[in-house]
């Protein structure tokens, strides 16, 4: 049994909103240290994503190995996470990322962000490594570590009911890591809630790295804010916009599949096409009709948009589950040429309970389809399996048991398509769909330009969530929000999902908006996906009345672009620049084959020269001056570089 | 002349079909067009696509082989025989 080690409050952070205190832990040590949260960590980053970021930069570097004991694993939340905020339960995984080995971070709905936040820290940071497995229990402003040897090898389902059980609190919010983590499956991610993953990037390789099984934060504290009744007021104005709005009430992105298929922006094949005629069977009406059993929703939440449903493998044989979601009825289901929903569902279920990424597991699979398909994959590399055609689901099943537990062609897999790719040689590169390392979501660029150079410049590698949303897949009516923000000048070209002109300028603001999504720490849905109703004035509003501080619009908008231009340093300092925001040539020279994106490719080079030049960054390089570094108060990148 | 017209996603559920195919005049706009399809639908499928000064909602796109009518003439868009009227929700997010 580890030792058991208490710690006590210490002094609280004059504004509202945050605990203010972050605990660091030294895994190998043992030892639990409170800090006072920094004001101007705070009052600069937020929290959540930029404040974990600027950890991140301070504590890792280009000789950090991801899955060493040198790398830092931070997990936070926001002044936003546990207040009455409309879809505020999210929070943030950070650390130098295994899949990728640059910047990395994942997020993930539930309640574990307020629950952090009750049980009295924004954010908990990991160094070291721990030589037996453990869980870090967190309540009423105290920690402990605690042995977890009995649940180490176990799936995420097991873990969060058992830990559930052990602490003795219902309420209390599990994050946790199931076998594919543990086996440090390079696209492992962080599980809470049983089915919400904070996936990407490989996040829950580092918990297996650290031999970090789980955190439970037990839910108690209220959370503290500077004024109620303003917070109350913009979050039922929200609310009840969302209320009125048929669109975003009921949302949930298993509905995209078929307008995404009209539109050829949903991948097929890997990415060979952008239609599955298929779609219909996987879509989130046929879903609701014949697989639904109820909606649920995360903490704050007043759209509920996760469709809790069932699958039925074999008579009698069921499989309940949350989701999947859009991006998954893409990666497992029209990305392998599977359409059979049943089995879709059970691999949805087969990646939450292993704790792996849909999106890369699938897009590793498909990759692996593609190479059998061209002969580079023989019989003879995929034993004991005897065939990988497109649509063999028994054999993606297979594939993602012996990814996560290494076994096999298993492990090779496991190590994400970049390496795979790698390790077979050139005649295997063009099949790997990545940007930086990481697979691409589910979104076909040559059907919709912006999410092409979305993708290409993120910061943490191929990316749709660094943007979401983009403002060109919007009807007619929406010409007088996208005048509001765009501009009237840039109109028609920039509304037009086909063109390339002034895409730039769209992905740079949008970027800079979700850093804040993503650092206050509230959701996507509703906050960017149209018709979005929280923008920078209602952020404005409710980061203020939570905080006290005054965060002026002026002051968010500085804010947003400071995180994104920090990211872009630190992966600078692994020497990544201009060459390296490049989508797969598949995206640039296959012309689109079906639909409305027929013969399109992606314009990128004329993207990222308008990009670059909106966020005042060399062009030659794609590097942010040092001006631009300083007027963003981002001289520490500088002190780094110079020391 | 014939034209089809292919509901999506959620309108799908509402319209309770697919797809539809009208006959109608030559010179027929995507305005007039709609009408047709309201003619030829139930109370439900107005109540989704118009607003209560009945215009089309402001969440519906409306594309025409493909392409959004946004970037063509708008409802005056003229549609011609064999053409393809796809009615369907924002494609966004993901």
């Amino acid at each position: 049994m580890v030792e058991q080690k208490e710690i006590y409050r210490c002094s609280i952070l004059t504004l509202k909103g945050y605990t203010g205190q972050i605990l660091w832990v030294d895994l190998l040590r043992k030892k639990l240290v409170p800090k006072e949260l920094p004001a101007g960590l705070a009052t600069n980053f937020i929290g959540g994503r930029g404040l974990a970021g600027k950890i991140l930069f301070d504590n890792t570097g280009p000789q950090t190995d991801p899955l060493g004991p040198d790398n830092v694993l931070i997990v936070s939340a926001g002044p936003l996470n546990g207040t009455v905020f409309p879809m505020s339960g999210r929070y943030v995984v950070t650390a130098k990322s295994p899949l990728t080995g640059i910047w990395g971070d994942a997020n993930s709905g539930g309640h574990f962000g307020n629950a952090l936040k009750e049980s009295g820290f924004d954010a908990v940071v990991f160094k070291n490594k721990s030589e037996d497995p453990v869980y870090l229990f967190l309540s009423d402003g105290k920690a402990e570590l605690r042995d977890a040897s009995d649940i180490w090898g176990l799936d995420v389902f097991s873990t969060t009911e058992i830990l559930t059980k052990e602490v003795g609190d219902p309420a209390a919010q599990v994050s946790c890591i199931g076998q594919a983590g543990e086996n440090m499956v390079r696209f492992a991610g962080v599980m809470t809630g049983r089915f919400r993953a904070a996936a990407r990037a490989g996040m829950g390789a580092v918990y297996g790295s650290k031999r970090l099984k789980a955190i439970v934060a037990a839910r108690g504290k209220t959370v503290e804010v500077h004024d109620v009744e303003k917070l109350f007021a913009v979050s039922e104005q929200i609310r009840e916009e969302i209320k009125n709005d048929p669109l975003t009430k009921g949302f949930t992105t298993q509905l995209l599949v078929d307008p995404m298929n009209a539109i050829a922006r949903f991948p097929t094949k890997n990415f060979q096409t952008g239609q599955f005629p298929n779609a219909k069977a996987i879509d989130g009406m046929t879903i609701k009709a014949t697989r639904r059993v109820k909606d649920r929703a995360c903490w704050a939440c007043c759209i509920g948009s996760r469709r809790a449903c069932y699958g039925e493998l074999l008579p009698g044989v069921i499989t309940l589950t949350d989701g999947p979601e859009y991006e998954t009825l893409d990666s497992l289901g029209a990305m392998i040429w599977n359409s059979d929903l049943d089995m879709l569902i059970y691999l949805n279920n087969l990646v939450d309970m292993y704790g792996m990424d849909s999106i890369s597991t699938g897009g590793t699979i498909a990759m692996a389809m593609e190479l059998y398909e061209k002969g580079i994959l023989k019989d003879e590399d995929i034993a004991p399996l005897t065939d990988l055609r497109w649509g063999n689901v028994e054999a993606a099943i297979d594939l993602v048991h012996m990814i996560a537990r290494r076994e096999g062609i298993g492990d090779i897999l496991a190590e994400g398509t970049k390496r795979v790719a790698e390790r077979i040689g050139d005649v295997a590169k063009p099949y790997a769909m990545i940007v930086k390392g990481m697979e691409l979501a589910s979104q076909d660029g040559r059907a919709q330009k912006s999410m092409g150079l979305a993708h290409a410049v993120a910061s943490r590698g191929a990316d749709h969530l660094r943007v979401a949303s983009d403002l060109d897949g919007l009807p007619e009516a929406f010409v007088n929000l996208l005048k509001e923000r765009v501009g009237a000048e840039r109109l028609p070209e920039a509304a037009d999902p086909l063109a390339f002109k002034h895409k730039g300028y769209m992905v740079k603001i949008c970027e800079d908006f979700k850093a804040l999504v993503d650092s206050s720490v509230i959701c996507a849905i509703g906050s960017t996906y149209p018709p979005a109703k929280t923008y920078w004035e209602e952020l404005s509003i409710a980061l203020t009345a939570a905080t006290g501080f005054d965060f002026s619009i002026a002051n968010l908008k500085v804010i947003g672009e400071r995180i994104v231009n920090m990211e872009r340093m630190y992966n600078a300092r692994h020497g990544l620049s201009r060459k390296d925001d490049r989508l797969p040539e598949r995206l640039l020279k296959e012309p689109a084959p079906d639909g409305p994106a027929k013969g399109h490719v992606v314009e990128l080079d004329h993207m990222l020269d308008e990009y670059y030049s909106h966020r005042g960054w060399n062009k030659e390089t794609g590097l942010p001056p040092d001006e631009k570094l300083r007027e963003l108060g981002l001289d520490f990148v500088l002190e780094g570089e110079e020391g | 002349m014939n034209v089809r017209i292919r509901f999506f996603s959620s309108l799908r559920e509402v319209a309770n079909l697919e797809e539809l195919a009208l006959t109608i005049e030559d010179g027929t706009t995507i305005s007039k067009l709609l009408e047709e399809i309201l003619r030829k639908c139930g109370s439900n499928l107005r109540n989704a696509l118009l607003d209560r000064d009945g215009r089309l909602k402001s969440y519906i796109s409306v594309l025409l082989n493909g392409r959004s009518i946004s970037f063509l003439q708008g409802l005056d868009t003229i549609v011609h025989d064999g053409d393809v009227v796809d009615m369907l929700p924002p494609t966004s997010g993901g």
